[in-house]
């Protein structure tokens, strides 16, 4: 199979927008003012999206050897195996019933990773991923009205999703809201935004790899089901076996197409596809513990800027995420008086 | 207050002041599910692990308990045997299992650890805890007053609660609005076993009783706090407007950020069983006969009283039970049996489920600021 060469990575594929940074401040308090709100209704701090967990669970990430040179990048340069935590979660920033359609996340912290980070003393390589290829909210300004609609309309769902289609009228829109609700195991995860992927430039994503996983996707939650039973369903799995995932990066072959300021476009897989780098291995084990859920809500934190400088996060998408994650993390975590803590070994997560 | 009203002989403990209820068993059984269910219910809307009544703090103050000297024989009991001071915890909170808006009606309570107390406890342990609670709310009785009604109106509070909230917040809207009206031609019910149909008033100028029986030395009472300071004297029965999910928690922070709070602590001895029922907690004991009376003086200094340390360590890791207590203090009727084994089940909920630990504080050190 042959691909068409991928862009190379330049610092000018970036373009700031007019006003950024007042648009970040304004995206920062407007999502910390609907934590604050959910703080009332909850009276513990979650974060401000993907707060409900599904599983939390420990495993391995192996990337692979003999990879071709566009994409020995990065962490992908050489064959290794890093341990690794992953926590599946649902995408609002409320504690919904998993009866109710929502985008899912699957966080994922390759730790321990040698080389030169986005920040000195951070130690792993983050990828936070969502179950659909594109963000419907694909730059900072009009993520803004979304998270505008979010804090105006909180706690009224419909509501919330009315707002942002009046002011953005694409069937995208409600992208998020349309998403099957199977089995979080069952579903592929991608990054939406761009990342710098060394010389080049990329997306990523984890796609099922056992026909186990891939069989999940025919069962939908049954109306009536418990609030909770994806987390029954995720624990339910791994206590009698492994789940697989490929590791997968899109290059970006044509910075017109696949615009990296704008992550509501999906970049057409038949001109470059998603391509296999690395496994992800996460053995039988239970997933949803006590300990290991209050720690991973709690006292961890996943952050897509949690990384190689070879990763960069690109796109306004992106650069809101940098100040975003870190402020309302701090919030989230001074609101529950808890210390920030992040593992460099599976050792420090509880079982 | 003198001593020459009161009746000379007040009821004398013995164990045999508690009657085990028909079924009682069954009962307390039954309960422990209800509880379960409603510590579930919670933890599915929350992810988070709350008490399974009294879940919501409006604000955790530090204290001291002075004992009063010079108190009569009758009343030189147990904790209050010996005059002093001892730091204390109060935790105010609100009713229901669950965190809901204050706008749905309900009732208060004032929790409050007494600290550094010796002697030999109720509950056993290798190391006793040097601890004794009271848990108050803000009505002197509860219409919950045995173990087999209590049963029968959880199981209804069960069902309201599964309403949504906008549901259960138009409902007791209704409730109090009725109640409202009854009470201007002079009736008042309550009205709902958790006291959804209170107005909306100042928790701090209220009034908290235990509601059931403990033990008081060699005597049987019931104990009060009520606030005394003209700061807090001022707002009893002052309507507040809740706009706010946490308003009362709001203007307990207000308050306290910048005033102190004084409260007595006051015992109603039983003079016998007939008129001071120890197996039926609803029934009002007449103070014309028996009436509250001082024992001990409660006060705060300004605080901050819902710093994140500091809720997150109540709500958390510090449990209020009535079972913390003296063998002088033990609690007594089914009302208040019922609640061992399901202060201790909603105990090792919390704790497991948050990964928390949970246990009697050493000393008022640990409380953070």
């Amino acid at each position: 199979m042959t691909y068409e060469q991928p862009i190379r990575y330049r610092d000018d594929l970036e373009q700031e927008l007019p006003d950024e940074e007042a648009i970040v401040s304004e995206t920062i308090a407007l999502m910390r003012q609907t934590m604050k709100q959910t703080f009332e209704e909850t009276r513990h701090g979650t974060s401000g999206t993907h707060a409900k967990s599904h599983g939390v669970v420990t495993g391995r990430f192996e990337v692979l050897p003999d990879l071709p040179p566009e994409l020995a990048q990065g962490m992908f340069a050489v064959p290794a195996t890093y341990e690794t935590v992953v926590r599946f979660a649902s995408e609002p920033g409320g504690i919904d019933p998993d009866t109710a359609q929502r985008a899912r996340g699957a966080a994922v912290k390759v730790l321990d990773v040698p080389g030169e980070k986005l920040r000195d003393g951070w130690t792993s390589q983050d990828f936070l991923l969502n179950t659909w290829p594109i963000i419907p909210q694909g730059d900072a300004k009009v993520y803004l009205d979304a998270i505008r609609a979010r804090a105006e309309h909180h706690g009224h769902y419909v509501r919330t999703v009315a707002a942002t289609m009046a002011k953005h009228p694409a069937p995208k829109g409600t992208l998020f809201d349309r998403t099957p609700n199977i089995h979080p195991l069952a579903f592929s995860y991608y990054s939406q935004g761009a990342f710098r992927y060394g010389d080049h430039v990329a997306k990523f994503n984890i796609a099922p790899a056992t026909d186990r996983q891939r069989e999940l996707a025919e069962q939908t939650v049954p109306a009536g089901a418990s609030p909770g039973i994806l987390s029954e369903w995720v624990r339910d799995f791994f206590a009698g076996q492994e789940a697989r995932f490929e590791f997968r990066v899109q290059l970006n072959v044509d910075p017109q197409a696949m615009p990296i300021e704008d992550a509501s476009v999906e970049w057409d897989e038949t001109r470059s596809p998603y391509r296999t780098v690395a496994m992800l291995i996460l053995p039988a084990q239970e997933s949803f513990s006590p300990a290991r859920r209050v720690y991973a809500e709690d006292v961890m934190s996943w952050r897509p800027w949690h990384g190689l400088r070879a990763f960069r996060p690109l796109g306004s998408i992106n650069r809101v995420r940098r100040r975003g994650y870190e402020e309302l993390g701090r919030w989230r975590h001074d609101i529950n008086a808890r210390t920030e803590q992040n593992p460099t070994s599976l050792q420090e997560v509880p079982a | 207050m003198t001593d020459r009203d009161q009746p000379t002989t007040y009821l004398r403990y013995t164990p045999d002041v508690e009657v085990e209820q028909p079924h009682e068993a069954e009962d307390i059984q039954a309960l422990r599910e209800t509880f379960a269910q409603i510590r579930t219910m919670a933890f599915d809307k929350l992810r988070h692990a709350v008490r399974d009544a009294h879940a919501k703090s409006h604000g955790v103050l530090a204290g001291t308990l002075r004992i009063h000297d010079d108190l009569p024989t009758e009343l030189r009991q147990g904790l209050f045997a010996q005059t002093g001071e001892h730091p204390v915890i109060i935790r105010f909170s609100t009713a229901p299992g669950d965190i809901v808006s204050d706008g749905i009606g309900s009732a208060f309570g004032m929790a409050i650890k007494v600290l550094d107390v010796d002697g030999e406890k109720v509950l056993p342990g290798k190391q006793q805890a040097r601890t004794q609670d009271f848990l108050l709310v803000n009505h002197p009785t509860i219409s919950s007053g045995d173990v087999h009604t209590y049963r029968r109106d959880q199981a209804v509070l069960l069902q309201t609660s599964k309403a949504p909230e906008g549901m259960q917040l138009a409902a007791t809207t209704a409730l109090r609005a009725g109640a409202d009206l009854l009470r201007k031609v002079g009736v008042d019910k309550t009205g709902g076993p958790a006291g959804q149909a209170k107005p909306h008033v100042n928790l701090l100028g209220e009034t908290y009783w235990s509601q059931g029986a403990i033990r008081y030395g060699d005597h049987v009472a019931k104990v009060s706090a009520a606030p005394v300071a003209e700061n807090l004297t001022a707002l009893t029965g002052e309507h507040v407007s809740v706009r706010e999910p946490s308003a009362y928690r709001d203007l307990t922070s207000a308050f306290f950020a910048g005033n102190a709070g004084v409260w007595e602590l006051q015992v109603q001895l039983a003079t016998e069983l007939e008129t001071t029922p120890v197996e039926d907690a609803s029934v009002a004991w007449p103070e014309d006969v028996t009436p509250y009376r001082t024992v001990a003086t409660l006060t705060v200094d300004p605080q901050d009283s819902f710093s994140p340390a500091r809720r997150v360590y109540a709500d958390d890791e510090l449990s209020f039970n009535p079972w913390h207590c003296l063998v002088e203090h033990q609690p007594l009727g089914s009302i208040q049996r019922v609640r061992r084994p399901v202060y201790d089940d909603s105990v090792d909920f919390r704790a497991t489920t948050n990964a928390a630990t949970v246990e009697e504080p050493g000393n008022i050190d640990e409380l953070p600021a």
